[in-house]
């Protein structure tokens, strides 16, 4: 009887150990599965082996990616001259969204976070001083304008100050959509700063 | 269920679903808090960045029914501590203060020393220079110390109560302060000091914060004062090994040696 129930412990555990999900949640997807079709379930297992098999860093820019160099650092219609700093991959694909950068990325791993114990040994800094050395004019830092992003592009500011290329920071304020009347003063005071003439 | 309001200082904050986040707190009237602030994570949060770490706001929120989580509905920040937040080193220094806040703070205790310690401190250091950092945490150190019940004795020998003579002077991290020439014997394990040690930090324990500043410490005694908060901080508790500020702080004073 043991053995029968086996392989639902098992995958139970395994959904437990993703983030967010707990015991019970766990079980609904295990179930889930069981009662799916067999080729839904298969097709769940195949992808999960394929990112795992088949998807790696680019060596360039740290993004995931296929291929390596990734499909932006080989496409050579991109603004080559312009790095945009981000934390994680999945900045990419929102700034990709937008249509409106067409230059390269460098994905640094995370942001500067005492709490957590990441200072800059454990982030891609040393390899985008590397890349900064080699003909890049424009490096546009776009970590999130959290506490930790803040000191991130300040540290990667000073860091990269000596090198000729002209450093930007992503504006920071209210949000499009956003009600001035429930932004914080800080919110405020970024929005007040960087505030740009209409046209 | 009534709504409780007071001001806090944001120790950390969690993801705990894709729209909310736990955070942690050192409330003034409420002691440590942990609670729940949903949707703190989208981008037209109530919130705002009212909860992120080193933030002192006032907050709102529904008390906990029992071994919960609070549950936060408002906050509005009075002061984000910006200056602390534009230089890696004096971040990882304000966010050590939070996690010693963090671990040596007891579930449960609601005495507003370690919001007001913590709270005076993080002032302290958005005015003062990078050089005073070092002897501000030991200040803060010294007085989350008292807040935990693990206050060291330097004045007189921990044991008896006589006044320790000898040179240099023995101190003991599992009675938890000096002993006299009588006492030391009592201790295998002592630790011998340099007398002008524990007169800095029996100066540390004591003076207000605005003159901590101005308290001249030559290298060898720094190297000294932080040796023996280290032991006394891994004696009496796990979490000191934890601190993962004080392993950043490790990492860029050695990238700047090199």
């Amino acid at each position: 009887m043991h053995s029968s129930v086996d392989p639902i412990e098992k995958l139970t555990a395994a959904f437990e150990k993703l983030p967010s999900i707990g015991t019970r949640t766990a079980q609904r997807l295990t179930f889930y599965l069981m009662k799916a079709d067999k080729q839904e379930a298969l097709s769940l297992a195949e992808a999960i082996t394929e990112l795992k098999e088949k998807t790696r860093y680019c060596s360039i820019c740290f993004n995931l990616t296929e291929a390596d160099p990734c499909d932006i650092c080989s496409d050579s219609s991109r603004e080559r001259s312009i790095i945009c700093v981000i934390e994680e991959p999945k900045d990419v694909l929102a700034l990709e969204k937008t249509g409106q950068y067409r230059g390269l990325y460098h994905v640094l791993g995370g942001v500067l976070s005492p709490l957590d114990g990441i200072g800059p040994d454990n982030l891609k800094i040393r390899e985008l001083q590397e890349r900064v050395k080699n003909g890049i004019e424009e490096v546009i830092l776009a970590t999130s304008a959290t506490a930790e992003g803040e000191t991130t592009s300040a540290y990667l500011a000073r860091l990269l100050h000596p090198y000729s290329v002209n450093i930007s920071r992503i504006a920071r304020g209210l949000p499009v959509g956003g009600d001035l009347e429930i932004a914080s003063k800080e919110t405020l005071i970024r929005a007040l700063e960087e505030r740009r003439r209409v046209e | 269920m009534p709504i409780l309001k007071t001001e806090a200082i944001v120790l950390r904050s969690y993801k705990w679903s894709e729209t909310s986040n736990i955070v942690t707190l050192c409330s003034r009237d409420f002691g440590k808090l942990r609670a729940v602030a949903k949707g703190a994570r989208r981008p037209n949060s109530r919130f705002d960045n009212c909860l992120n770490p080193i933030t002192q706001s006032q907050i709102l929120f529904y008390p906990r029914k029992s071994g919960g989580l609070d549950v936060l509905k408002e906050a509005s920040s009075i002061n984000y501590f910006p200056d602390l937040k534009q230089e890696l080193e004096k971040l990882a220094y304000a966010s050590a203060l939070c996690e010693l806040t963090e671990y040596l703070t007891p579930d449960g205790q609601t005495g507003s020393s370690a919001y007001y310690a913590l709270h005076q401190t993080l002032n302290k250091m958005e005015d003062s220079p990078l050089e005073d950092f070092k002897k501000l945490l030991w200040h803060f150190e010294l007085r989350m110390f008292a807040v935990a019940g693990y206050r060291p004795q330097l004045c007189e020998c921990v044991c008896c109560g006589g006044s320790p003579k000898s040179l240099p002077v023995s101190f003991s991290l599992a009675q938890g302060g000096v002993l006299c020439e009588k006492c030391e014997q009592k201790d295998a394990a002592r630790r011998q000091v340099h007398p002008d040690t524990v007169k800095l930090l029996r100066m540390l324990q004591s003076i207000e914060i605005e003159k901590v500043g101005k308290i001249q410490i030559s290298p060898s005694l720094e190297r000294e004062i932080k040796a023996i908060l280290e032991a006394f901080w891994r004696y009496h508790t796990e979490e000191y090994r934890k601190l993962k500020s004080l392993q950043v702080l490790r990492q860029i004073s050695r990238n700047a040696g090199t």
